[in-house]
């Protein structure tokens, strides 16, 4: 099965970006103090465009770009809006499947899902609560499987 | 009998107390200075080093007293701490592996340190260490250990029946000659030296040296960095002489050292990729050293999960060499390389490498001589556009990339923890990929530029994984 992330995911990442533009913002209004007129209106112009990029554009592509398949093998995960990612993970290897959620995911009813192997460890972000869940035991069971395969 | 509960020799006090010594001088000293400079009694003022030296000695003593440890049926009872008693219990099957090394201190009564490591890396201290046992309790404790995990291998200390691997004088002469360390020793103390240059001008060390001019400065730089050169060298000397590699059923065990005698014995279970990496120097003698990327902790003092194999082989050697320790890798030189049109993404990104330099000195000093070193940049660049590659070979996938050392990666599919392809936007029009492949956490090998359609045929060899 071919799955995106959840559409709230969207939302998630601009909050983000939000909480991210303010904390930049007040760093812009103390670094004002010390600096030059023209810095100060290269970092306004700066700001503009950072928050109309990644508030309104980024969160939307990188939703697009989101891509999870769990076959009975493996896990293949395909992400990236800059740098294309494609990444492929063999069911045998995981170790452990791990659902997490922050506070603001918890509002909006989301968890992301970490995916470990010996070496690695994989985040699916921003499903939903539900699917994630449904995510974490289906992967464990291929697990299983596979382990009583071998 | 084994359930008794035992201490480490009495000689652990003495290297209790040097390694606290070693953590400690800084506040020492500090401490020293703060009150020196508000009293002339000298009492006083040497009273801070000698409360210090006073604590190293009993707690030194007190780590001592309260290290027990006890060889249990399936596992190994550690008890330590002065002010917090730390009980720990660690099952032998999940002790990753033995080694013993002895310094010093060590030899002047004849007991080897081992280091335990177990498999929790994550959750508390990789390893456990004992530092003074007798060889016979070492041997016994690898012997529990070993025989709980239905293994059988003796690993005796002094025993040289079957070397597969022994470096020369002359080898280690010339390892010591051409290492990498000697580099890395020169750029430390150049480092340190520019910052010197602040607080003591060269104008004071010219008493030294009766000369008044930068060539007395260049002279004494010179020497210094001969110095670290040489120490250095010395250094690689000590450590790399005896230097032999056993190989007992499945078990290689790699000793060496001149006075710290190091032993380390990992099992070829544990091995989850070969390295053979080709530093400029050597590689022009035709020689390459061998590493392996093995589960465990790091038991070569050097970098987590890698261990020197063959610190130094001749190149057409190494094939047959790594074949006769691990039948299943099937180590070639048959790489082709990337599409010509790479070429050029190579060389800039050399480039980009160091250009900073000769920016840097014609703006500040106004010196343009250093734009020569962009020439050999590129020529590097070049160069390691044409050895980097990717090749299949049944179940073996090797890497190998690298700008001045080039290093080749082996890694067997069934051990790769996971592969990801990536492409940049500028890649995505060029119709070209970096590869990465993980087989130990930290450890990352990749090809940068790999042609689309041969990354493709990668992933797809990957996708068909078996268990």
């Amino acid at each position: 099965m071919e799955n995106v992330l959840s559409e709230r995911a969207v939302l998630m990442w601009r909050m983000y970006e939000v909480i991210r533009l303010f904390i930049f913002l007040l760093l812009y209004v103390i670094a004002h103090f010390f600096v030059p007129m023209w810095v100060v209106l290269g970092l306004v112009c700066l700001w503009i465009a950072d928050a109309i990029l990644f508030v309104f554009f980024v969160p939307r592509w990188k939703w697009e770009r989101w891509r999870y398949i769990i076959r009975d093998r493996e896990i293949e995960l395909e992400h990236g809006v800059w740098i294309r990612k494609r990444t492929l993970i063999p069911i045998h290897r995981v170790q452990h499947v791990d659902v997490k959620q922050g506070p603001l995911a918890r509002r909006q009813k989301l968890a992301s899902l970490y995916i470990y192997t010996a070496a690695t460890a994989h985040e699916i972000p921003f499903l939903d609560e539900q699917e994630a869940e449904k995510l974490r035991y289906y992967i464990s069971s291929l697990v299983k499987e596979d382990e009583n395969d071998a | 009998m084994m359930h008794e509960k035992k201490r480490l020799h009495p000689i652990a006090i003495v290297i209790y107390i040097v390694k606290r010594l070693k953590q400690g001088p800084f506040l020492a000293l500090a401490l020293l200075l703060a009150i020196k400079k508000k009293t002339g009694d000298p009492f006083v003022d040497w009273m801070p080093l000698f409360l210090f030296l006073f604590y190293a000695m009993l707690a030194g003593y007190m780590s001592w007293r309260r290290f027990t440890y006890r060889l249990q049926e399936n596992d190994m009872y550690i008890e330590q701490g002065i002010f917090v008693k730390k009980k720990r219990y660690i099952p032998f099957d999940r002790i990753q592996g033995i080694s013993h090394s002895s310094g010093v201190l060590q030899r002047l009564v004849g007991v080897v340190q081992v280091h335990i490591e177990t498999a929790g890396r994550q959750m508390d201290e990789p390893e456990v260490i004992l530092s003074a046992v007798s060889i016979e309790e070492a041997k016994q404790i690898e012997r529990a250990v070993h025989h709980k995990k239905r293994e059988n291998i003796f690993i005796e200390i002094e025993d040289k029946t079957d070397a597969i691997f022994t470096l020369r004088f002359r080898d280690v002469l010339f390892l010591s000659i051409t290492s990498g360390g000697a580099f890395g020793v020169i750029a430390a103390i150049g480092a340190f030296l520019s910052d010197f240059n602040d607080f003591v001008s060269f104008e004071r060390l010219n008493i030294f040296f009766c000369a008044d001019d930068t060539a007395s400065t260049l002279i004494f730089l010179f020497v210094v960095l001969m110095i670290a050169y040489v120490l250095s060298v010395i250094g690689h000397l000590f450590r790399y002489m005896n230097f032999t590699v056993v190989k007992q059923d499945k078990t290689i065990t790699i000793t060496t050292g001149l006075l710290q005698k190091k032993s380390i014995s990992t099992s070829i279970e544990r091995v989850q990729a070969i390295a053979v990496k080709e530093s400029p120097i050597r590689h022009l003698f035709g020689y390459v050293s061998v590493h392996l990327i093995h589960a465990g902790g790091a038991l070569d003092d050097g970098r987590h999960g890698s261990l020197v194999l063959f610190p130094l082989v001749r190149k057409n050697e190494v094939a047959s060499l790594v074949a006769t320790c691990f039948p299943e890798y099937r180590l070639h030189d048959s790489f082709r390389s990337l599409c010509t049109r790479v070429r050029w993404r190579y060389m800039l990104r050399s480039l980009y490498t160091v250009v900073l330099i000769p920016v840097i000195t014609i703006v500040f000093f106004q010196r343009f001589e250093t734009l020569l070193l962009l020439v050999p940049a590129v020529y590097v660049g070049y160069r390691s556009y044409k050895r980097a590659g990717v090749t299949i070979k049944s179940e073996q996938l090797a890497l190998r990339s690298g700008w001045l050392t080039i290093k080749t990666v082996y890694m067997l599919k069934h051990r790769i923890q996971s592969l990801t392809i990536s492409q940049s936007r500028m890649q995505q029009r060029l119709g070209l990929c970096t590869v990465r492949a993980t087989v130990m956490p930290g450890i990352r090998t990749k090809v940068v530029d790999v042609d689309e359609h041969k990354a493709q045929a990668i992933y797809e060899w990957f996708l068909g994984n078996k268990a």
